[in-house]
């Protein structure tokens, strides 16, 4: 029973909600809603007349695209930005459609389709500066998470929006974030093979599984912090969903309180838990053993008989709160 | 038999059921009213085919159930027929136990987004101890996140997510008296709840033509609760020690942050961020005792509140001018300030850092820091084919209580270059030299006999990186990527006296190439290999012995090196075998690592991973199809590390005291899996 008892809550929601949107947003009242979104653009009806009848002049149209383009054209009607240029505009640049994006083609129009000069292209190879490709659709979508692209790693290697987003056609033309490729790993695999790949490892986060992918710690778009990661700084990016070792604590680890990344290797590992190398000799990379015991071969190269200690986690088996500990007796993480 | 048998027909019974329902609306619904309706239901089936004993498929069940039984997926979207208003569903596997994931989302282009999100999922650990079936964790998930523009230039915005993980993880702990070098394994209970929370509003000033300055403010205050339902347990068969677990804590951030276009100044772009963060912990400690354990009685273990908080600053300010088209200089500093309130803390009379203290005291490690980085940078595009870059980074580490600082300059150089349309060509190369200094020796103080060791994430460091990334696309139909990467860190760390114990190099490169090819409208394929390659050494194991003046070295030597090889393969392909009609996809992985501990002890670490994912559709009509697929796993470990974490390693090669079942993620069975799936699809 309670196998189907979620999906038919979510089915009941979808259909109460969609029974709503029908009593609530009868079709008369779409026009007034146009006219809502239309009056966002704060310019007066005056300029916009001015400039709707200049557009006439130096654009070609819309339709003039649409004979030659068709197929783009109605792959671009299908999408979030064809809908609200097409059919809804907000604003007069908007209003334009096509040559919002691709500048004017009336010298295109007029030379039968052969010249693109002047023309703003966003293909791969395209001859238009990245600069100024980035620039065309960052005046209107340099805003929340794209408010630190400027700057930012991606846009200093080059790369360009249509990099890995797509406009009218591809894989992912028609989802929310319109793709280049068919998910975010595919998209971002491109050019960080080794850190897409490492999904394959032992270790891992639940990337290959689904629920998470790239974008789940990472903003592609430019952030204040390192690594593009989505927090203030990469020490607290691993608290948004492992909040169990933010402490503070009674007894702090140095390398805890500095970054997770010292002894962990977000994106897998051959070794647990995402350690960056196996255990038995991570610790040691800054600790010299104290212990009296050799815990491999002792001085006169005998094998002594506590190595089995050091299999699993090593140091951590007795180390145990090694993240920190908040017992008045965890000076040294054992309890 | 009697139960696989009422499983089945369950899940038929469910399927038909559901096939009904789908029916009744699929008719009608494609176009409903003023809302046109896009999308799938496919309900079915999975049948795991093999056996083998539950404990022994644990990483392939790591962080999901197999997909077997009554199985459905779902995406529906319902739009407006003047396409501003949407409402969407997505589910994936409804009542298969820790795999479920509901999806509803609603908006209006332009004006507002809402979506809300449930789904669930595990994380199984090893399970070598017969005596536990599972050890795992299971988390569910809740988020929900939206956005409201009331007009163009104002948008408010809110995203929150609960996380509930329930089960337990693998433990130990010491035991015995003394110094016995001995432990015993546990289940730490995991009772988890976090709530993450975060809301704010942006503004972005509308720009009237291309030459106007404008402004963009966002303000955000995120509240982030951890909440653990069980902070302390009392040990099985320990009946005087208790262990605490992760206590529960909270965190305050208030974020402002903003940009300036500066359109006619150079094209000049300023943005900055403000970050206060306040962190607290209050949860309960144990009452200070001697180490055979705190008072029998659990009310008098408590010592109130740990009453401890730290603050934290982050900074970020950026300024990108691009005076010349071709030419684009950049500059940003940003800071991140861990301000540690406890320093000072008394509890139970324990001080922390006190000048001239014990090393117990010491070893609280209690301070503050300040991480600053000063980055500089210019890119100049020469022509459309060739661009170059120039950049300096300098990152400082200040930390107080004689923790030290650290200091290290990056000079870097790029190259990108698009000689034709059909290639282009990036490379990078960066150098860093980090100094570290002014370290206190806390291992001195500990242990006088020992030789003294660094930090090396903090210590002196010498680093090359350099990478290349080449796309080539020689057809229309071919694409292809190429990377290579290489790095070397030389740690050169001398603080005391020329002690250079601890991490001494690391060495790696890698490779990799993918290739797409589509050779008919109906056929694309694309094959990817990636290989990685590390190289570590360590100085690090050494030991007083009793009596003895010095230190002894051992291990198969003084360096310890680790070298780690890593091979992926992937391959897909997707065929349309009769257009419209069927429709071959298929998806496979293959990846395989090496660790050589290069020593004679620890064996050397195999593990293979590998799977396949085949599906074939048969589309009846334009709405109704049926899926029909077959999904291989396959899991390896090498079977002398296998023995290892179950035996440990005694001279005489028999098990340990207590050490056989050792569950502490390490280790997994092998294991394959073969499943077929089968569905029937209904197309809106």
């Amino acid at each position: 029973m309670r196998r189907i008892f979620i999906p038919a809550l979510g089915l009941v929601f979808l259909i109460l909600g969609f029974f709503f949107s029908c009593t609530s947003a009868p079709r008369e009242h779409i026009p007034v809603r146009e006219e809502n979104l239309t009056s966002f653009s704060k310019e007066p009806a005056k300029e916009e007349a001015k400039k709707a009848e200049k557009s006439k002049e130096e654009y070609a149209g819309v339709e003039i695209c649409q004979t030659c383009h068709s197929p783009v054209y109605d792959q671009l009607a299908k999408t979030a930005m064809g809908k609200l240029f097409l059919k809804h505009p907000r604003t007069a640049a908007e209003r334009i459609g096509c040559e919002t994006c691709h500048g004017s083609g009336t010298e295109h129009v007029s030379s039968g389709g052969k010249s693109v000069a002047g023309m703003v292209r966003f293909t791969k190879g395209s001859p238009t500066p990245v600069s100024m490709r980035t620039d065309v659709c960052l005046k209107c979508h340099e805003k929340r998470e794209r408010l630190f692209w400027s700057g930012s790693v991606h846009e200093t290697k080059g790369l360009a929006c249509t990099t890995c987003h797509v406009v009218h056609t591809g894989p992912g033309a028609l989802t929310r974030f319109q793709l280049a490729n068919l998910n975010v790993e595919d998209t971002c695999v491109t050019c960080h093979k080794e850190q897409v790949r490492a999904e394959n490892k032992f270790s891992h986060h639940p990337m290959r599984e689904g629920k998470m992918d790239c974008t789940s710690c990472h903003n592609p778009h430019g952030t204040t912090s390192p690594k593009l990661v989505k927090a203030i700084d990469t020490r607290e990016l691993c608290f948004n969903c492992h909040a169990q070792y933010r402490g503070p604590f009674l007894f702090q680890h140095p390398p805890v309180m500095e970054d997770c990344f010292n002894c962990h290797q977000p994106h897998g590992s051959a070794y647990p838990s995402l350690l960056k190398s196996p255990p038995i000799r991570l610790c040691r990379d800054c600790h010299i053993t104290f212990h009296n015991v050799p815990f491999t071969i002792g001085p006169a190269g005998s094998i002594k008989t506590r190595i089995g200690i050091m299999a699993g986690t090593a140091c951590v088996n007795c180390h145990r709160n090694i993240h920190g500990s908040n017992n008045v007796q965890g000076n040294l993480f054992f309890r | 038999m009697k139960m696989k048998f009422k499983r089945e027909i369950r899940a038929v019974f469910l399927a038909v059921m559901f096939i009904t329902l789908t029916c009744a609306g699929g008719s009608a619904e494609t176009d409903v009213i003023t809302y046109t309706l896009n999308g799938f239901i496919s309900v079915g089936g999975g049948w795991l085919s093999d056996l083998p004993r539950h404990m022994d498929r644990g990483y392939l069940k790591e962080y999901r159930p197999f997909p077997q039984g009554f199985l459905a997926d779902s995406e529906l979207k319902l739009e407006s027929k003047e396409g501003l208003d949407y409402y969407g569903f997505r589910m994936s596997h409804p009542g298969l136990n820790h795999d479920q994931d509901y999806f509803l989302e609603a908006g209006k282009l332009g004006v507002y987004h809402a979506q809300i999100e449930y789904d669930q999922f595990q994380h199984l650990y090893c399970t070598v101890n017969p005596s536990t079936r599972n050890i795992g964790i299971y988390i569910q998930r809740l988020r929900f996140s939206g956005y409201y523009e009331p007009t163009p230039e104002i948008a408010l915005f809110a995203e929150d997510q609960f996380l509930r993980r329930t089960g337990c993880q693998p433990g130990s702990f010491v035991v015995g008296p003394g110094n016995p070098y001995n432990f015993t394994t546990y289940l730490r209970p995991i009772n988890y709840r976090q709530n993450d929370l975060r809301a704010g509003v942006e503004y972005d000033q509308p720009q009237a033509n291309d030459k106007q300055s404008v402004f963009q403010g966002r303000v955000t205050y995120h509240l982030s609760t951890f909440e653990n339902g069980q902070a302390d347990m009392l040990l099985p068969n320990n009946a005087n020690t208790y262990v605490s677990l992760p206590p529960s804590n909270m965190a305050n951030y208030v974020t402002a942050e903003g940009a300036l276009d500066l359109k006619s100044f150079y094209k000049t772009r300023i943005s900055g961020s403000l970050s206060y963060g306040w962190l607290a912990q209050n949860d309960y400690t144990f009452e200070a005792t001697t180490a055979a354990g705190p008072p029998p009685t659990a009310a008098g273990r408590y010592t109130g509140g740990a009453g401890l908080s730290a603050t934290t600053i982050a900074a970020y300010i950026a300024g990108v001018s691009r005076p010349i088209p071709q030419l684009t200089l950049k500059a940003s500093y940003r800071a991140y300030d861990f301000d540690n309130n406890n320093v000072n803390t008394n509890i139970l009379n324990l001080a922390f850092n006190i000048p001239g203290g014990t090393a117990f005291d010491r070893r609280l490690e209690q301070y503050s820091y300040i991480r600053q980085t000063v980055n500089l940078g210019a890119d100049y595009r020469v022509n459309n084919m060739l661009a170059f870059e120039l950049g300096y980074t300098w990152q400082g580490v200040d930390r107080n209580y004689e923790q030290g600082s650290t200091s290290s300059n990056s000079p870097r150089v790029g190259l990108r270059l698009s000689p034709t349309d059909w290639l282009s060509l990036t490379t990078n190369y960066e150098f860093t030299a980090r100094t570290g200094s002014n370290f206190l020796n806390y291992e001195f103080v500990f242990e006088p006999t020992s030789l003294l060791t660094y930090k090396f994430y903090s210590g002196s460091l010498i680093q090359n990186k350099a990478n290349v990334i080449a796309e080539v696309d020689p057809l229309n139909s071919v694409t292809c990527s190429f990377n290579f990467s290489i790095h070397s860190d030389t740690y050169t760390d001398n603080t005391f006296g020329n002690s250079t114990f601890g991490l001494q190099s690391d060495r790696g490169w890698s490779a990799g190439a993918d290739v797409s090819w589509r050779p008919h409208d109906r056929v694309a394929l694309s094959l990817g290999y990636d290989h990685q390659q590390l190289h570590s050494e360590e100085l690090a194991l050494a030991y007083p012995l009793l009596g003895q003046p010095g230190v002894v070295t051992g291990d198969s030597g003084p360096v310890l090196t680790t070298s780690d090889s890593y091979d992926t393969f992937i391959a897909r392909a997707d065929v349309k075998l009769i257009p419209n009609k069927l429709d071959f996809t298929t998806r496979a992985s293959y990846s395989f690592s090496n660790s050589n501990f290069n020593n004679h002890i620890m064996p050397s670490l195999n593990e293979y991973y590998g799977d396949i994912n085949t599906f074939l559709t048969y589309k009846f009509n334009d709405h109704w199809a049926c899926k029909a697929g077959y999904i291989f796993e396959v899991f390896g470990l090498s079977k002398a590390y296998q023995r290892l974490y179950t035996q440990g390693i005694t001279a005489a090669g028999v098990a340990g005291n207590n050490q056989g079942y050792n569950t502490l993620d390490g280790f997994y069975r092998n294991a394959t899996a073969h499943i077929v799936q089968a569905f029937l699809q209904y197309r809106f």
